[in-house]
């Protein structure tokens, strides 16, 4: 079904190109208010320049779709594939940093407000954030593909971008698990067309994460606590990628017990969980400013193991907090933190 | 029909008590000025709602103007019978033009504005009860005289022949009450209005009425000329109070003069 | 002092044609105004002429979303003028009778509890969750209200308040107690705001709004009467218990679809009519048609400044309600000697 879209796709005229598609595509994909939309809709972005669609239709077919086993598609990353997208508009900051990473940088036009790795995104505009995208800004940079992450806030505008004839990719940011976030790199890769470049990116994210994890076999499990938000003390739980993270890099994550992706709690918990290394990821600007916050906030726990030992860890820029691309970086970032030695 | 008001062994009953109304035989001629008087919870104010058609008698006979009126199309009834409680504020800002106009309104059909005819009605009743100056002001910034003088002229804009009216004067003074009872008087001889009111006050309940009607707990105790039912023994009765009725050389009517205790004994 | 007033003038069916084309010519130019700002700079020309993206825009996002501010407002303004004498007391509003409190509690439920999904009417769970909460709540208040079988205003306000209070709690209560990311959508929900929707569920709003206003436009007159006194009201010729009854449920209907929609907005049905009402005069039959327009503007100029203020951000409409509705609350109090006891 969908190489005999792509044809009569590319047997279509040029210019008419983005609209015929948006149309294939929404009478193919079961969105009940799709078609009817398209028809009373209004003239779907038709700009001059962006349509070059290679000779070579984007290799799609049923092979592409069996992903390996062990990386879940959530249900809603709807993925449609069709010609390689020129103009990107990014609305995650693991997106764009995904985006980057695959080298592809060029092509990004719009950005989230979040967005801030690496440094050629302060240039760029930026158009609100997955959690409430500015619509009218987003169709104005005339996109031929805008990417968000899955976000109550946005169905709405999901929904009022597609109609106004833009297509949109939803992709869960992965904080749930490193293997999402693997998926969610997959997923960004195969959209853009850049596959090999997405595996590569994955084999060195995988090497880090194997190396790490080697190297800490044999070697005790530490209490860890990772901190994301301090008022109210939010930490990092099992059932997100900072907990594995822990997991990866040796340690015990004292959240285990509280399970959840990023479980509220009280200081009353972390104090008797008595962690022996604790992860502030709550900083923002690794400053002098910042740090001296951070010291004196914990040091009124002076009983607590990681502030006797002096074992509390920080990194600026909100590296820890932005699953994509860097999680090499992160896990090896959390392995010297968990196991120095 | 003979009667604007007959009565014949009406009897009512509030829910849930066992107070009410027993036993009322009661006639109104057209044309005359009616009081109702009696201490409180004697059952006056049950007797107006009766008459206004609020409240459904549970025995007896009730007609006004010739129907029953708690079985009368309300619209309809509302065109021969207008009734006037104590006028409260209104809580919005409304002329007091506005608020004899509403008096219109069973007069006026379904969505239809209010047509010249009805402005002039309006115009009549407010020169009656001499309000015309106050036509384009707000309702709650008049006194309470005024305010009572615009509620008879929006009852008077329903051009009813029957006016019930349930303590009028209360929250008046001295000038105001006598202006308001001037003004009923006036138009029952003027336009032959038959009038029954509530009243708490005996001496212009013998100025002003015909007829009065004494109640005590819920009967009838005495009906008739001011002279023949406010007398010393009938107040003591029913008001359990000592008063000194004599006839009043000048106006031709009762006083009625409370005694109070004396201070020596 | 309401002009009319001052010249002792009827309300005549010139003066409400009048009025309320003036009033609807008002709204058009105001939509349209509305509709040509925002976070984008349009070029006229390309709107106008060819399809582009300015069209798109246009078409797309700016009308539905003037559109549904128009609707939102004109409801909350008729609600609440017909509310208030209903109710008797001037203080009356859309959001205390109960039903913006069942909206936004059964959203929060939704919210807190609905798997996130896209595509199909998966977006529309939890405004139709909000209108079965408004629903609720609006029949669980009116029982809650009758007196010996009558609907007694002052227990209604009461109960319309409680109730909002309780709502409020247990909303709280759910947000504290899921997980992060739900609190977020939660927290973003009770914001409220003026987002774009098809055009289909506009239409269905529209319509439902409409029947709503004709309904209570109907009871105009006997709202008039109904300031003279429950008695007098009824001597008149009110049916007391079924035109409250109806004035309740209209106002309702009108209120959940909306607040399903947008979430809860302040101020609008409680100063619009008030203002109305100083311009216009309190005749109901002018007062209720003229608010709906009033309502619609008002709005919609609210939500024009919520888009452009702080470009390319967006603020929250109920914030530039409040901001606008407060102070102006206050002045009308102050203002109160002059106009009667009204505010």
């Amino acid at each position: 079904m969908r190489p005999n879209c792509n044809n009569s796709f590319v047997v279509a005229s040029k210019w008419l190109g983005v609209v015929l598609f948006a149309v294939a595509i929404s009478a193919a994909t079961p969105v009940p208010t799709g078609a009817a939309e398209r028809s009373t809709g209004p003239a779907a972005v038709a700009p001059a320049p962006k349509t070059d669609i290679p000779e070579q239709p984007f290799p799609v077919g049923p092979e592409t779709r069996a992903f390996p086993s062990s990386i879940d598609i959530s249900p809603f990353e709807r993925l449609r594939f069709a010609g390689v997208p020129e103009r990107i508009v990014s609305l995650t900051p693991g997106v764009t940093e995904t985006l980057f990473a695959l080298g592809i940088g060029p092509r990004v036009v719009g950005i989230s407000r979040y967005c801030d790795h690496p440094e050629q995104v302060s240039t760029l505009p930026r158009v609100g954030s997955f959690l409430s995208p500015v619509i009218e800004a987003v169709i104005k940079l005339e996109p031929d593909l805008v990417i968000t992450s899955p976000s109550p806030g946005n169905r709405n505008a999901v929904e009022a971008l597609e109609r106004a004839g833009l297509r949109v990719e939803v992709v869960d940011e992965g904080s749930a698990s490193l293997d999402t976030i693997r998926a969610s790199i997959l997923t960004v890769s195969r959209l853009v067309g850049r596959d090999l470049e997405g595996s590569l990116l994955l084999d060195r994210i995988n090497s880090a994460v194997n190396t790490v994890q080697a190297r800490v076999s044999e070697l005790s499990k530490p209490r860890v606590a990772v901190v994301v938000g301090y008022e109210p003390l939010v930490l990092a739980g099992p059932s997100s990628y900072l907990g594995e993270l822990v997991r990866v890099a040796g340690g015990k994550n004292v959240a285990d017990t509280l399970g959840g992706k990023w479980p509220r709690t009280g200081l009353e918990f972390l104090l008797a969980a008595s962690p022996e290394i604790l992860v502030d990821a709550s900083m923002q600007e690794f400053d002098q400013d910042e740090v001296g916050t951070i010291t004196r906030r914990w040091a009124r726990f002076p009983l607590v193991p990681a502030v006797a030992d002096g074992r509390i860890y920080g990194h600026g820029g909100f590296l820890l907090l932005r699953p994509g691309p860097r999680l090499a970086e992160q896990a090896l970032l959390m392995g010297r933190y968990v196991h120095p030695e | 029909m003979s009667h604007a008001v007959d009565l014949r062994g009406v009897g009512y009953r509030h829910p849930g008590s066992d107070t009410g109304l027993h036993d009322i035989d009661l006639a109104v001629a057209n044309g005359s000025m009616t009081a109702i008087v009696g201490p409180n919870g004697s059952g006056k104010t049950t007797l107006l709602r009766l008459l206004a058609g609020l409240l459904i008698p549970a025995e007896g006979e009730l007609n006004v103007c010739g129907e029953p009126p708690a079985l009368a199309v309300r619209r309809e009834f509302a065109r021969q019978v207008a009734v006037v409680g104590t006028q409260s504020l209104l809580g919005f800002p409304y002329s007091v033009l506005e608020v004899v106009l509403m008096g219109r309104a069973p007069h006026v059909e379904g969505f239809h504005l209010e047509s010249d005819a009805d402005l002039e009605a309006a115009a009549e009743a407010m020169e009656a009860t001499d309000v015309v100056a106050l036509s384009g002001r707000i309702f709650d910034t008049l006194s309470s005289g005024e305010r009572q003088r615009v509620a008879v002229a929006r009852a008077l804009a329903q051009e009813p022949r029957l006016i019930l009216l349930d303590e009028p004067a209360a929250f008046l003074d001295i000038k105001q009450q006598t202006v308001l009872y001037d003004l009923l008087a006036g138009l029952n001889e003027q336009r032959e209005m038959t009038v029954v009111s509530v009243l708490h006050d005996l001496n212009f309940a013998s100025l002003y009425f015909d007829q009065v009607v004494l109640l005590n707990r819920g009967r009838v105790h005495a009906a008739g000329a001011p002279e023949d039912v406010i007398t010393y023994a009938s107040v003591r009765e029913v008001f359990e109070t000592d008063v000194y009725v004599s006839m009043n050389d000048l106006t031709g009517k009762l006083n009625v003069l409370p005694l109070p205790r004396s201070r020596n004994t | 002092m309401p002009a009319r007033s001052a010249n002792a003038a009827r309300l005549t069916r010139s003066e409400l044609r009048r009025s309320l084309l003036l009033l609807l010519a008002a709204t058009v130019v105001t939509c349209i105004a509305g509709a040509l700002v925002g976070t984008v700079t349009l070029d006229l020309a390309e709107v106008w002429g060819v399809a582009g993206t300015d069209r798109t825009i246009f078409v797309s996002v700016r009308l539905p979303r003037v559109l549904l501010a128009a609707i939102v407002g004109a409801a909350l303004a008729v609600a609440g003028a017909a509310l208030q004498p209903t109710l008797r007391n001037p203080l009356a509003s859309p959001d205390i009778i109960g039903v913006s409190g069942g909206a936004a509690l059964a959203a929060v439920f939704a919210l807190a509890v609905l798997p996130a999904g896209y595509g199909g009417m998966g977006q529309y769970l939890v405004p139709m969750a909000a209108f079965v909460g408004a629903a609720v709540a609006s029949a669980l208040v009116y029982q809650l209200s009758l007196v010996h079988g009558r609907l007694e205003p002052y227990t209604q306000i009461l109960v319309g308040v409680i109730f909002n209070t309780f709502a409020a709690s247990l909303i709280l209560l759910v947000s504290a107690v899921v997980d992060m990311s739900r609190t977020h959508s939660i927290v973003f929900w009770l914001m409220g705001g003026i987002a774009v929707h098809p055009y289909p569920v506009l239409g269905l709003v529209a319509l439902l709004v409409g029947v709503g206003t004709a309904v209570l436009v109907r009871e105009a007159r006997t709202l008039d009467l109904l300031s003279l006194g429950d008695e007098t009201a009824e001597h008149l010729g009110v049916d007391l218990g079924s035109s409250r009854r109806r004035v309740f449920a209209a106002a309702s209907l009108m209120v959940g679809a909306v607040v399903a929609l947008t979430g809860v907005i302040t101020f609008v049905g409680l100063i619009v009519p008030h203002l109305m009402r100083r311009i216009l005069g309190s005749d109901n039959r002018l007062l209720l048609p003229a608010s709906a327009f009033a309502g619609a503007i008002f709005l919609v100029a609210c939500d024009a400044v919520a888009r452009v203020a702080i470009r390319p951000a967006e603020l929250p409409v109920g914030a530039i309600t409040a901001m606008v509705g407060g102070p102006f609350f206050i002045y009308l109090l102050r203002r109160r000697s002059t106009a009667g006891r009204d505010l």
